[in-house]
């Protein structure tokens, strides 16, 4: 057993609790066993700074730490920057509500826990056993932190054989980097081995990802049911169950498992993401919307902030501003625009992310109906897109859609007409073809219908020379109705009829009549049809004498 | 959700939250005595166990809710002659005069729900004092299979023969009497290796036995 005294003597160590009573009383009760070098945090985020800054030897964290990280996140975000050595320590303090969360975490589990309330000798035996057994392990944790994990292996083969008490712990490790190897079997066969004596959940758990990893997803996934029939809150469990069930391709099913899990435990970044990836492909927005606007939230501290949750939650709240006017969409929109802000804040160096926050940016101003604002956005994400060196095909083809959104019907055909040439994948060509479709479709016929209209105003005010040539760039798609292409030939006629027949505009008539074909005499537009065409017959005449 | 179990789980709120705040309470007068003088915490020490009483009772009613409900209670790698010590802890501070000592060695291990054998050894200790018992001592014994056995040996008038054939729960006059009870429903919800854990009662020649086996 070890000296408490001289094990904390000179170790760094942090206390983290929001508690004010209950920081200072661990405080106090730290410093009469032998602690010296004490650190405090009020927070998950103050408690990420500090690990950031200092290598600390002991962490001694609540679980519960208000309204952002929880215990577990600082411990799981600790390990994963690697800013805490295998060889600290992470002890987590929990009443007997969080219990099952921090024993049931089979990557990141705390090296040892306490429950509260706790004495002065309740917190010195129990130091004194974490101690101890981390000690035992001492060499295992050197090899992990060197990343020799086959070393890691065999010391904890060793310690198995020499001493049984450390059965827990050293299964636990090993199992952890069996796994961490991809040793299935040997895995399994530790984690089995352990299951015959003692029901621990986390051997369930790694029993089964062992099983699905063996490639039986659907014994894995009854073996995760019934360890949750047991435990109802081990919310590693659903984790599992999720992948499992994508890898099934029941990515309906998977979701369902996700959700159960996040309104166990909403806070864990990773989780949320992996929820609104999941839903978003789905196309359930109403899901995925929450989610990402979580995992914006929690990964904002975090060394999970991302650019694609900033990306994804506006892009779902995309989806649900159905009614512009009302105010609950306005908030939703506004949150959406305010997470696009705060990435363009964040990631100003990163053109490639400006560029897809204004394109997602201008397609939430078209939802709004804000065709200005949609249009100052396409017209920045045009910018940036020219600047960058060697743009993505997949920008391309949001810009081509941004383009086709924002009424640029003709920088539309032109990024098409490019992109139609050069190797895409097949998602990427579906995707071109479906944009070439678009705008040849309802895109086109908005913007043939504005030419038109700005033909028209022209004539109507004897502009003629600049109605032509409106009725010219409108008649210059094939989607130009009959009444465009009769507006077209009354604006040329006209101006014939002002100044002198001229074969030119002539011939361009013809080719409109050609267009148009024959109309039927019940048709209403048959009489102005009727009538332009006696006019034109007329000025051939007359140019021909 | 029926009535019944919405009437449940407020119970179960609120009862949760009471155990909570009485933690709180019995913490906040334990510091505040320990800031006074001697003379003045002699006065005062009586609220501090009623205070400790109630926040005991209320610690096993929500346990006993919880195993009603086959709640899981996580198990875990758990050294007897701690769990001993932390349950004498709080017993002192209800008999400060019943000597109490604690002869686990401080290798045993056993695998358990520590706060619920601690629960469990509370009553244990509580029911000898209560008894009248001057002197209680707490052993254990470790099997090869791993299993374990904790045993509370008290200098009391030992259990009557109704309890030990299983004819009555109690002979006291005051309290629930339920102790062995709750102690029992502890032990069985203590499973592994294919055995259930469970309480024996016995008197030796002078006092009363209780073992809790847990495999």
């Amino acid at each position: 057993m070890i000296n408490l005294e001289k094990a904390l003597a000179g170790r760094r160590i942090l206390i983290v609790d929001d508690l004010v009573e209950a920081r200072s009383s661990l405080k106090k009760m730290a410093t009469i066993l032998g602690g010296g070098n004490i650190d405090i945090a009020t927070d998950g985020i103050e408690a990420m700074h500090l690990i950031h800054e200092h290598e600390y030897d002991i962490v001694l964290s609540d679980y519960n730490l208000g309204r952002t990280k929880d215990g577990q996140q600082v411990l799981e975000e600790a390990r994963f920057t690697e800013r805490l050595r295998a060889t600290s320590l992470f002890i987590v303090i929990t009443g007997e509500n969080a219990i099952d969360m921090v024993m049931g975490a089979l990557e990141y589990d705390p090296d040892g826990y306490i429950t509260k309330p706790y004495t002065l000798n309740m917190l010195k035996e129990r130091l004194i056993r974490i101690i101890t057994v981390k000690e035992e392990l001492r060499l295992v944790n050197e090899a992990i932190d060197l990343q020799k994990y086959d070393l890691a292996i065999k010391r904890c083969l060793e310690v198995l054989e020499k001493n049984s008490r450390l059965r827990l712990p050293a299964s636990r490790m090993l199992g952890q980097l069996l796994l961490r190897q991809k040793k299935y079997q040997q895995a399994l066969k530790i984690y089995s081995q352990l299951l015959n004596e003692r029901s621990v959940s986390w051997a369930k758990l790694g029993q089964a990802i062992c099983i699905f990893k063996l490639g039986d997803p659907n014994s894995a996934l009854a073996l995760l049911n019934r360890t949750l029939v047991d435990h109802p809150l081990y919310v590693q469990c659903y984790d599992w169950i999720a992948k499992i069930l994508l890898s099934l391709e029941k990515p309906l099913e998977a979701q369902e498992a996700l959700e159960k899990a996040i309104a166990i435990s909403p806070k864990a970044v990773l989780r949320q993401m992996e929820l609104g990836r999941i839903a978003f492909e789905n196309g359930d927005m109403a899901v995925a919307e929450p989610a990402f606007k979580y995992s914006v939230r929690l990964g904002r501290y975090s060394c999970h902030k991302s650019v694609k949750n900033y990306l994804q939650f506006a892009r779902s709240a995309q989806s649900l501003l159905n009614n512009p006017k009302e105010r609950q969409t306005q908030n939703k929109a506004n949150e959406a625009f305010r997470a696009l802000d705060e990435l363009k804040q964040d990631f100003a160096e990163d053109e490639d992310s400006l560029f897809e926050a204004s394109i997602v940016e201008s397609k939430t101003h078209s939802n709004m109906d804000n065709k200005s604002e949609a249009k100052r956005s396409a017209d920045e994400a045009e910018q940036l897109l020219a600047n960058l060196e060697c743009p993505k095909m997949d920008y391309k083809l949001q810009m081509t859609e941004t383009f086709i959104d924002t009424d640029q019907s003709v920088k539309a055909q032109q990024m098409i007409d490019e992109l139609k040439d050069l190797e895409l994948s097949d998602k990427q060509r579906i995707k071109l073809n479906r944009l070439d479709h678009d705008l040849n479709g309802e895109a086109l016929k908005r913007h043939t219908t504005s030419l038109n209209d700005e033909g028209v105003g022209h004539y109507e005010r004897g502009e003629l020379e600049e109605a032509i040539i409106a009725f010219d760039q409108a008649t210059k798609y094939e989607q130009a109705g009959i009444s465009v292409l009769l507006n077209s030939i009354q604006a040329k006629i006209s101006i014939m009829e002002r100044d002198s027949p001229d074969k030119k505009i002539l011939q361009d008539c013809r080719a409109l009549l050609i267009r148009i074909g024959e109309i039927a005499k019940t048709d209403e537009r048959f009489a102005r049809y009727a009538r332009l065409r006696k006019t034109y017959d007329r000025l051939c005449r007359a140019a021909a004498e | 959700m029926t009535q019944e179990s919405k009437f449940e789980l407020l119970v179960a709120a609120y009862v949760h939250d009471l155990k909570n705040q009485l933690q709180s309470l019995s913490s906040q007068q334990d510091s505040l005595i320990n800031d006074l003088p001697v003379e003045h915490q002699k006065k005062l020490a009586p609220m501090l166990r009623q205070t400790n009483q109630i926040k005991d009772d209320t610690l096993r009613l929500v346990s006993l809710f919880r195993l009603e409900h086959n709640d899981h209670f996580p198990m875990d790698d758990a050294w007897p002659r701690d769990t001993a010590s932390d349950a004498i802890e709080s017993c002192q501070i209800q008999f400060p005069d019943l000597i109490i000592n604690n002869r686990i060695s401080l290798d045993a291990q056993g695998f358990y729900n520590e706060q619920l054998i601690q629960l469990a050894l509370v009553t244990l200790i509580t029911n000898s004092a209560q008894a009248g018992a001057k002197q209680v001592e707490l052993l254990c014994e470790e099997t090869e299979s791993q299993s374990l056995s904790i045993i509370v040996h008290d200098d009391g008038p030992g259990f009557s023969q109704d309890i030990l054939d299983g004819l009555a729960d109690t002979t006291k006059a005051e309290g629930t009497g339920l102790g062995l009870s709750f102690v029992e429903m502890i032990c069985r919800a203590h499973q592994g290796a294919g055995q259930q854990g469970q309480l024996s009662i016995s008197n030796s020649k002078a006092g009363a036995i209780a073992t809790l086996f847990l495999p």
